[in-house]
């Protein structure tokens, strides 16, 4: 199963629209959060799952295809599952700012993630067995973390 | 999450009986002055999860989680954005509540516009602050936490180069 989301909070209905074509082309089911409710032909919908079911899902999912919002990027990579992103863009209205795309500049290249600007390019990466995230923590958490802990003493 | 942990601590410290009188008083008093009250402050969503991320700096203090989900943490505030910047007083509201309650030392977050009220308030009841920039922000700071500047005491980026342009502190990064 593919699960696509494009987090709670604003639409994303070139991502949905393009996801739910494929879904009409390919074999495997995809399951859709959309944030806001919407008309699907080809995708099961959910509109805002509860965090419970959102760890369901992602835990029997294949692949992740996703907005570039940090929830899905830690969650996927918690659950090593691979993830495409598609960043949002300001100039389409769909979102306040072009941070997303800042994210994917910064995140792409790492193991198990892939980045799309063309929707069209999906067709042919969802297809692919992808590697998964490393979920090991990394040097950059500890650094985090023990400055945090020195602060709070 | 807190609760469970002082029971827990509770039950090991009394269950020597008299034999470890002295262990239960030295518990007691390291709590006092080493065991600090936390409040960690986020957003649902990757505000949250980068928030989790880092829990392990809260090993050994006593921990209250806010979210705006009523699915998540120990307190659920209200949702404010710059859009509805207005809802921010019910936040506000809630959260100064919250603050009587639990009393923190430290407050902690990671965003978005309810946990820079929080880091405002803070301040207020003189409690330690802690800001913690999204990573999602590679570019810029966020507009809270810019505006978070003068209330946190540790003002922190998870990007290096904002780090170098705006001043903030960068110490690691949660990816």
């Amino acid at each position: 199963m593919i699960f696509v989301t494009v987090g709670t909070q604003l639409p994303f209905p070139r991502l949905i629209d393009a996801m739910d074509r494929l879904a009409g082309r390919i074999n495997e089911p995809i399951l859709a959060q959309t944030g806001v409710a919407c008309s699907a032909k080809n995708l099961i919908v959910e509109p805002v799952m509860s965090e419970e079911r959102y760890r369901h899902v992602l835990g029997i999912s294949r692949l992740v295809v996703s907005h570039a919002g940090i929830g899905t990027v830690i969650a996927a990579r918690d659950a090593e599952k691979p993830l495409i992103l598609v960043p949002r863009r300001a100039e389409l209205g769909e979102h306040r700012n072009d941070h997303q795309i800042g994210t994917v500049r910064e995140l792409v290249g790492r193991q198990g993630v892939k980045a799309v600007w063309d929707t069209d390019e999906l067709a042919e990466l969802v297809t692919q067995e992808l590697p998964p995230p490393v979920a090991a923590s990394g040097p950059a958490l500890d650094g985090l973390v023990s400055r945090l802990r020195n602060f709070i003493g | 999450m807190g609760h469970t942990q002082a029971g827990v601590n509770m039950g090991v410290m009394f269950k020597g009986g008299a034999f470890n009188l002295w262990e239960t008083v030295r518990g007691i008093a390291m709590k006092k002055t080493k065991t600090k009250r936390v409040l960690a402050v986020a957003s649902m969503g990757g505000h949250w999860r980068q928030l989790n991320e880092m829990t392990d700096a809260f090993e050994g203090h006593e921990v209250r989680f806010v979210s705006t989900s009523r699915e998540l943490g120990d307190y659920y505030v209200r949702d404010c954005s710059r859009t509805q910047w207005w809802l921010g007083f019910i936040t506000a509201a809630q959260l100064i509540w919250i603050m009587i309650r639990v009393r923190p030392h430290v407050v902690v977050s990671t965003g978005a516009l309810p946990g820079l009220v929080a880091i405002m308030l803070a301040r207020l009841i003189r409690a330690r602050t802690v800001w913690i920039d999204s990573i999602a922000n590679a570019d810029e700071m966020s507009l809270s936490g810019r505006l978070s500047r003068p209330f946190a005491e540790l003002w922190l980026t998870q990007w290096p180069s904002v780090s170098a342009r705006t001043g903030a502190s960068y110490a690691g990064a949660v990816l």
